[in-house]
This record gives structure tokens, C-alpha cells and sequence, in this order.
């Protein structure tokens, strides 16, 4: 008998602490997709370029989607900036076909959205890249409940996905080279500085991935290795062609406890992703003075 | 009893325009069939290390027991190394020096895979010799099937059937393209965004978004991800009363499963994504005055866009 008032007030315990919590407000993606990046050929026979994406539900609602193609371009910073349409000149937007634009996906199915783009034949080569936006119109899996008083706020989160598309016609090639190379020491913070400007002179983006090695220079001229640092965090310095990219990093020093007064170089390895072209090395020398 | 000794010359040759084969050499009664295999390897969804076998097999139906081989293997365009294309991503395959025979049909083996000697101690044919590719991929390596038909490791051999190589010997080359897949999974995100309750008489207030990238596959988590939450700036509303939360420029990983991020919470970010789920953190933060009415403010949805460049 006690057993079972003890059991049915911790059920009424659970049933008021269940009642009384703020409902948690939860949304999942719902949906996804099989290709976050894509790359298309124009055929030379038809100056057209076509793909497919196939968008699947995880869901037990019907999703609607729309699908919107935006162009953009990264800043000096390597930040993706959606762009207006063109004023002049080709214009990707005016030459896309897209099929279907807008669609209920239906629980647990999957729908294959094609695409078709134009480019004007006296073009030869070329690179261009947009983005797929499968922009959900409502993915809410918890509708909220608003019990609880005084002044509440809640926020409605939605996953979007996107496709990157990049265009090609013709063989364009990437140029990418070192403009600037700077560098030195932070000793408060036994940090190195490096700042780095990146161009690209040919006609397709680079995708780069870059390593500093650290030397110690001795007077004999020998180098010394003491660490090798990784610039953006390993990240990817894409470089378009013709924009500048800049990069500034201070790089901890791990395995350096603090440099000693001397002569110091690095060397900046920048490696390829798709391991298309060689890698491109430049130095830099820096002093720490004794003071240091 | 017949005795044969075979020496077993086999060389790795970047042969990038030949075609898989089977090489056969045929010298009267003492036919020896030579060809290697390579089954298709799967690596793991977020990288690895992966041996990739290649079955090489004598078969030399009239052969007794108690062959002798010798050999060796050198890869002489690219030592060591080949290299699996897929579209323009490239995987390099490291040979390792380990020479066996899964089939126990090839016994004494000593030395490498740059050199080796073997006895083989049954009759039965063919006899099977493994040789193995060293394959490491990272959770940045995207996904598809990888193969070496570009630049597939081949084997050059010589089997002699005489201890002094003098009277009979087998000679020619047996490729095997190697084939690695990384398998695809989708990602799924799941955000969440518990309701508060702000504080009495007014004041700031924060909310906290989290969203969580689960699944996958390496493509997704290529380190050109970008990123972003929107709007900067959202309205909740309770029906009558208006109040604005500003997004603030911090993204966080609040278990630590992402690192390296860089950029901000509006204008786009990156990182290098440890373990998954992966968690980010994103807040927005606005102000409630005693004047406030009391009430649940809601607004149109916040996005976090998912993107890879």
C-alpha cells in the first residue's frame, strides 16, 4: 500500500514537472541532400550544362521547398556574398532552367530537381558559379506551448541546405600566386603573424590549403625546423580569378615555448585541394631582437 | 619427384594506358597463368586508414609441390606509390612491404614486398599471393569511388623453371587498379532554441541557438563549409507589442566538437568539424522594459544556412 502511494506521487511529481517546463522548441533538417557541391560541363555541341539534385525527406510532414538560384562571390576576407544579377554582360540567372521550382516533398520520399544552363556560345571559356537555395517553408517539428507567464521569448530555427554549382566551359586553369608574404613574432603571446596576399590570375578558383614551417636560422645559414603551422586552421582559402585574398593569422606557437633572439624564416607551403597544380612556396624572414 | 624453382621477378609499373589483364605464358607443358585482383575497398564515412588488398595468382596446373620463388616488386615510376582519381580529387596508396598468402598456399615467405622468397608446399593451383596498399583518407576527403586506372600498380614477372633459370622461364606483366569507395550519407541538421523567460522589470535578454550537423558524409564537411545564420535583426511579436533581437557576430561550439572558427554569426563562418554531431552556437540578444507586457513573443523563423563552396 505504501509502495503504491509512493509510486503515484512520484507520478503526479513527473506529470506537474512535465507540465510546468517550458516547451522546448525543436527543428530538424527534414530534409537533405545528396550533393552539397557539384561541378558541370558545357557540352560544346549545345552551350548547355545540365545536373541534378535529389532532395530526400527525414521527416513524417510534408515539406515545401523552393528552389532559388543565387549568384555570389567571396570577399577579400574569403566570406560568401550574395550578389545582385549582373547589369551587363552574361547574366547565369537569365540563362537557368530549374525543374521543378517549387514542390511539396512528401514524408520519407525523395524528388530529383534538375537544372539546365545556357551559356552564349561565343564564350569559350568559362567558370561560373552559383547556388542552389532549397529554402523550406516551414520545418517546425514541435509546435510551442505558451504556459508560462511574465514576458517569454521564443525563436523558430530552420536548417536550410544549399547546392554550390560551378560551370565550366572550355579547360579554365587556375593561377593562383603569392602577392605579399609578410610575417613576425608576437612575444606576449609567443604568436606568429603572418599576413598573406593572394592572387589568382587565371581563369578558374583555387582551392588552397596552406603550411608554415617555422626555421630557426643559424649564422652558417642552415635552417633549423622548429614546428610547422597550419594557416586558417586548415581551412580552405578559395582564390577566384582576379580577387584578392587576404589573409592575416596569428598562429600559436605549441610546441615553442618562446623563440629565442635570432633569425628566423617561413616557409608558407600553399597545396592545392585537387592536387592540380604544384604546390606554390614562398619565405619570409623575421628577427626577434635580444630584448625579446 | 619434379622440381621447379621459380623466380618470381614482379615489378610495379605505372602503366597508365594498359588495360587490366591477364598475363599468360605459355611454354609447353608447363602453362603458368599469372594475374592480380584487387577487390574494392570501402573506407570509413569520416576517414581512415584503409589496406587495400592485391591478390596475385600462380596458377601453374602442372607444377609438383616444393616451388621455390623468388621475386621482388619496385614500383619504378612512382616508388611505393600510386595515386586513385576521382574527378579531381586525388587519394595517394601506399604499398606496404608485407607479402602473405591468405590461402596458406605459398609458404616461407621472407623479405618485402620489394623482395621477397617464398616456397610453394602444395600442388593445388592456383597459388595466391597478397600484396597490400596503404590508403588514408581524412573526413575531408569527398566521397565517391576512387580508382587507379590512370596509374594502376603493375607487376612484372619472371618465373623460372629450373633452380638455375636456365630452361624455362615465365615472363610479363599483371596489373591490378585499385578501387576505393567513401561511402555518401546525408547530413541532417537539427537546430534548437529553448523559449526564456526574461527577467522581471526588464533588461537583456539572450537567445541561444544550437544546431547540430549529424550523419554525413566527408564531402559535407569539406573545410571550404560556409555557413551562416539570418537575419541579423528578428521581430517578436506577441500580437501587439513589438521587440527586435540583434544577432551577435560570436559563434561558439559549446562541446568543443568544432574548432578553428572563423568568421561571424551573419556574414558566414567556418570550421574544422572534430567530432560529430557537431555543435554550433549562435545568440541573439534584445532588451525588455518594465513597461513590457507580459506575454509569449514569437518571430518568423531564424535560418541557418548550410553551405560548401
Amino acid at each position: 500500500m505504501m509502495k503504491k502511494r509512493i509510486l503515484l506521487l512520484a507520478l503526479q511529481l513527473l506529470l506537474v514537472m512535465l507540465a510546468t517546463m517550458p516547451a522546448g522548441l525543436t527543428s530538424t533538417s527534414s530534409y537533405y541532400l545528396d550533393a552539397s557541391r557539384l561541378e558541370v560541363q558545357v557540352s560544346p555541341a549545345t552551350d548547355t550544362a545540365s545536373g541534378a539534385v535529389k532532395v530526400s525527406s527525414n521527416s513524417n510532414r510534408p515539406v515545401h521547398l523552393k528552389v532559388i538560384p543565387k549568384l555570389w562571390h567571396l570577399n577579400a576576407q574569403g566570406v560568401m556574398v550574395y550578389d545582385e544579377p549582373p547589369k551587363t554582360g552574361y547574366n547565369l540567372l537569365d540563362n537557368i532552367g530549374i525543374n521543378p521550382e517549387e514542390f511539396d516533398l512528401l514524408p520519407g520520399k525523395s524528388r530529383l530537381v534538375r537544372f539546365i544552363i545556357k551559356v552564349p556560345h561565343e564564350i569559350n571559356t568559362l567558370e561560373s558559379a552559383f547556388q542552389l537555395y532549397f529554402q523550406p517553408v516551414n520545418l517546425l517539428e514541435v509546435e510551442p506551448q505558451k504556459t508560462a507567464a511574465g514576458v517569454n521569448h521564443m525563436l523558430d530555427v530552420v536548417p536550410v541546405f544549399t547546392t554550390t554549382v560551378y560551370v565550366y566551359k572550355g579547360n579554365p586553369v587556375p593561377a593562383p600566386r603569392v602577392e605579399q608574404f609578410q610575417c613576425g613574432y608576437l612575444p606576449d603571446k609567443n604568436q606568429v603573424s603572418v599576413n598573406l596576399n593572394l592572387n589568382n590570375t587565371g581563369s578558374k578558383h583555387a582551392r588552397l590549403l596552406g603550411n608554415i614551417v617555422l626555421n630557426r636560422k643559424a649564422v652558417s645559414g642552415q635552417t633549423q625546423p622548429l614546428e610547422v603551422l597550419h594557416l586558417q586552421n586548415s581551412t580552405l582559402m578559395v582564390v577566384f580569378p582576379n580577387t584578392l585574398r587576404s589573409v592575416q593569422n596569428n598562429l600559436d606557437l605549441e610546441k615553442t615555448k618562446k623563440l629565442d633572439p635570432g633569425a628566423y624564416q617561413m616557409e608558407l607551403r600553399l597545396v592545392d585541394e585537387r592536387n592540380v597544380q604544384p604546390a606554390i612556396q614562398s619565405t619570409c624572414d623575421f628577427t626577434v631582437p635580444a630584448k625579446n | 619427384m619434379r622440381e621447379f624453382r621459380i623466380l618470381a621477378l614482379i615489378v610495379g609499373l605505372g602503366l597508365g594506358s594498359m588495360a587490366p589483364s591477364l598475363v599468360m605464358a605459355d611454354h609447353g607443358e608447363n602453362n603458368v597463368n599469372v594475374s592480380c585482383t584487387s577487390p574494392p575497398a570501402t573506407a570509413p564515412v569520416d576517414g581512415g586508414t584503409v589496406l587495400v588488398d592485391v591478390n596475385c595468382l600462380i596458377d601453374a596446373p602442372n607444377a609438383s609441390s616444393n616451388y621455390r620463388i623468388t621475386g621482388s616488386a619496385d614500383n619504378l615510376m612512382t616508388p611505393n606509390t600510386t595515386f586513385l582519381n576521382k574527378n579531381l580529387s586525388v587519394l595517394s596508396a601506399t604499398r606496404q612491404p608485407n607479402v602473405n598468402s591468405p590461402d596458406g598456399s605459398v609458404t616461407s615467405i621472407s623479405g618485402t614486398s620489394n623482395g621477397f622468397t617464398a616456397q610453394l608446399t602444395t600442388s593445388s593451383s592456383p597459388k595466391t599471393l597478397r600484396f597490400q596498399y596503404q590508403v588514408t583518407t581524412t573526413n575531408h576527403t569527398p566521397a565517391g569511388t576512387y580508382t587507379s586506372l590512370l596509374n594502376p600498380p603493375a607487376y612484372r614477372y619472371q618465373i623460372c623453371t629450373t633452380p638455375s633459370c636456365s630452361q624455362q622461364s615465365f615472363s610479363g606483366i599483371a596489373i591490378a587498379p585499385l578501387s576505393i569507395t567513401i561511402p555518401s550519407a546525408p547530413v541532417t541538421v537539427n537546430c534548437a532554441s529553448s523559449p526564456i523567460n526574461a527577467a522581471p522589470g526588464g533588461g537583456t535578454f539572450d537567445l541561444d541557438i544550437v544546431c547540430t550537423v549529424s550523419g554525413g558524409n566527408p564531402a559535407s564537411f569539406s573545410p571550404s563549409g560556409q555557413n551562416t545564420f539570418s537575419p541579423a535583426t528578428v521581430t517578436l511579436s506577441n500580437g501587439s507589442t513589438n521587440l527586435t533581437a540583434t544577432l551577435q557576430s560570436a559563434v561558439t561550439s559549446p562541446d568543443g566538437s568544432v574548432s578553428g572558427l572563423v568568421g561571424t554569426a551573419s556574414e558566414g563562418f567556418t570550421g574544422n568539424i572534430n567530432t560529430i554531431p557537431a555543435k554550433v552556437q549562435a545568440r541573439y540578444t534584445g532588451t525588455t522594459l518594465n513597461t513590457t507586457p507580459a506575454g509569449t513573443y514569437t518571430s518568423a523563423p531564424v535560418l541557418f544556412t548550410w553551405s560548401t563552396i
